[in-house]
């Protein structure tokens, strides 16, 4: 136990809870030793460590634990790091003047240690996020607590909150909290509840019924369950996220009517088991967000009209039927995503959705075309398949932000459209369809990773790959191609090249890539100097690892001859599986 | 029938230790995989020719026995 006066008289150190408890009796209000430090703080840094306080004359002063003394101007970040070796930082008034707001910043590492505010009966406001803080205690002392932020620290569990009934903000994200969330009815001006991210959070849901104030509630990433709460009273709420964790039990029940919440701008409940449908939200003008997907929800998705604050809506992967609703005249709706339900009629007019970046409706029971996209011209992402959409695949030239356009497993017949000028491509899947025409040109795509066309009615020939540094994968078997298989010369992300079950005669030759494992051409018309001259370019590329597969048989591929026989046995040494005539 | 060609000792199974120049006809239904990670390495196909390889190799008469036998050794397909 070590105990330090220094000259001003102050005592500056103590490792002892029994001489701490002493020591803040003895110097009443004007002095706290609130921070007891687990470790050696040694090297460690706080940042924007910062006091307020109201006093005519008086100074406080910060002791870091190590016999230095910092003034500190109210309101005024400070910073320190630790050099001497000590444990417990306190703040204290020569004057008794009232501190009424602690702000401790962010410590690296992190400090850990146990706080305790029974020293500053006037405190309004304490901030301590990101510190590694294990515990937690004196909030009964602080009636006139109105902002309480302990987020980002090792928290074990729930302060009480029966005497601070002026808490506004309540923040107590990403820590170690574990049980059930404690009474919150005597927190009548409570207007920012966060709890997400405490993964040991247990329990129903808190009522929130008397709540009148409450703005935000955050408990995503908790453990929580039960059904979400009565919300009719919360009608200042702006802003509701849960979820759930774990695969049982889960958050259940019904979402609540929110007809009453005509200020909410979020509301997300995704990864519950919740039921029921989707509540109007007519009412809900101000709504940017809402996200209900991963659930059991079953219904109609209702009528989005007039929300024209609307940028997200996801509900995708529950058990909804019906339409999807009218989009047109959402200005700011940038993503909507609701695949993988059992939704049935038409995908809506994209009209005037000109901020639109993801569209997701793949695995439904959609039918008709497939809008005019033009004029969202910054989607990214627009994935429609194993739907049965007929029509053809519009225009995408004008999408030059597309990343990924997936339309496989319809009944699309036509074109595939230019792809020209889509230099962010790195998805392109069209298979499984009626269409016919040729492949189109896929020069400049510097960035398409996946290109997948197989099992159409394609003809022509394959285009060339050149410049295609970063395709990983190509398919475009079971058509009636013709002509040459492309050089595959410099395209060294190739894994996967498939063009069984067309008519193609040639090869383009050039340097076959070592990652390239997995090469279907039978069933063609390859003549036996190419069958010779594909075996060879594997030979030479020399892979030994992972994935070999290798397949030029089939009929209409001729037999390989003297080298080519050779380089098949080589190539069977090297672990490869390979198939010829 | 199915047809098995393995480089691995089993009982009930046909064994070579390589599928060497193994004939298939255009009405013969094949797979390949790998018995140690279970992974199907080439899908079921209709393919003549010959195949050679370290995997192993299932030939039959339908497609339907090779799902079957997919089924009941638990394989895997590879979600490329």
């Amino acid at each position: 136990m070590v105990f330090v006066v220094k000259k001003d008289g102050l005592p500056t150190l103590i490792k002892s809870n029994t001489i701490f408890k002493i020591f803040v009796d003895f110097w009443s209000n004007t002095l706290g030793n609130f921070w007891n430090l687990a470790q050696d703080p040694y090297g460690k840094t706080i940042t924007n460590f910062n006091v307020k306080y109201i006093s005519g004359s008086g100074q406080v002063d910060v002791n870091w634990g190590e016999g230095i003394n910092e003034s500190v101007t109210s309101g005024t970040n400070i910073n320190h790091t630790f050099g001497i070796t000590k444990s417990g930082i306190s703040i204290f008034s020569s004057s008794g003047a009232n501190i009424t707001d602690i702000s401790c910043g962010a410590s690296s590492p992190k400090l850990g240690g146990a706080i305790s505010l029974s020293a500053f009966s006037s405190l309004t406001g304490f901030v301590c996020t990101g510190n590694g803080i294990t515990a937690f205690s004196g909030i009964e002392s602080c009636p006139n607590l109105i902002n309480l932020e302990l987020g980002v620290n090792s928290l074990t569990k729930f302060p009480s909150f029966n005497h601070t009934p002026l808490l506004n903000d309540l923040k107590l994200e990403n820590n170690l909290l574990s049980g059930s969330i404690p009474s919150l009815d005597n927190l009548t001006n409570l207007k920012n509840l966060r709890f997400q991210e405490n993964k040991n959070i247990t329990g129903n849901l808190p009522s929130l019924s008397l709540l009148p104030n409450l703005e935000s509630f955050y408990a995503i990433g908790c453990n929580l369950r039960g059904p979400i709460p009565n919300l009719s009273q919360n009608t200042l709420l702006k802003d509701f996220r849960i979820d759930s964790q774990t695969t049982s039990p889960k958050i259940n029940g019904t979402i609540p009517s929110l007809s009453g919440n005509t200020q909410l701008a979020f509301f997300l409940c995704q990864n519950n088991q919740l039921s029921g449908s989707i509540p109007s939200l007519s009412g809900n003008t101000l709504l940017r967000n809402f996200s209900c997907h991963t659930n059991q929800l079953t219904g109609s998705i209702p009528s989005l009209s007039g929300l024209s604050n609307l940028q997200i809506f996801q509900c995708q992967t529950n058990q909804l039927t019906g339409f999807i609703p009218i989009l047109s005249g959402l200005i700011g709706l940038q993503d909507f995503r609701c695949h993988t339900n059992q939704l049935t009629g038409s995908i809506p007019s994209f009209s005037g959705l000109s901020n639109l970046q993801v569209f997701t409706c793949q695995t439904n029971k959609l039918t008709g075309f497939i809008p005019i996209l033009s004029g969202s011209t910054g989607l990214r992402t627009f994935t429609c398949q194993t739907n049965q959409l007929g029509g053809s695949i519009p225009i995408l030239s004008r999408l030059r932000d597309l990343q990924e356009f997936q339309c496989n497993a319809n009944q699309l017949t036509g074109f595939i459209p230019s792809l020209t000028g889509l230099s962010n491509l790195q998805i392109f899947q069209c298979h499984t369809n009626q269409i016919t025409g040729s492949i189109p040109s896929l020069t400049g795509l510097s960035n398409l990773q996946i290109f997948q066309c197989q099992i159409n009615r394609l003809t022509g020939f394959i285009p060339s790959l050149s410049g295609l540094i970063r395709l990983q994968d190509l398919r475009c078997q079971t058509n009636q191609l013709t002509g040459s298989i492309p050089s595959l010369n410099g395209l060294s992300a190739l894994q996967l090249f498939r063009c069984q079950e067309n008519k193609l005669t040639g090869f383009g030759g050039g340097i076959i890539s070592r990652t390239l494992g997995d090469f279907q051409a039978q069933n063609n018309s390859l003549t036996a100097s190419v069958v010779n001259n594909i075996l060879a370019a594997f030979v030479v590329a020399n892979r030994t690892t992972g994935t070999r597969i290798l397949n030029l048989g089939g009929s209409g591929n001729a037999a390989p001859t003297s080298q080519g026989i050779i380089d098949k046995a080589l190539l069977t040494g090297r672990g490869w599986t390979v198939t010829t005539n | 029938m199915i047809r098995i060609y393995t480089n691995q000792v089993s009982d009930n199974q046909e064994v070579i230790p390589f599928p060497s120049e193994v004939e298939t006809t255009e009405k013969d239904w094949w797979m390949i995989y790998d018995a140690d990670t279970k992974v199907i390495a080439i899908e079921p196909l209709q393919c003549s020719g010959y195949t050679s390889g370290p995997l192993t190799m299932v030939i039959s008469d339908t497609k339907e026995e090779l799902d079957q036998y997919i089924i009941d050794n638990k394989l895997l397909f590879n979600l490329d």
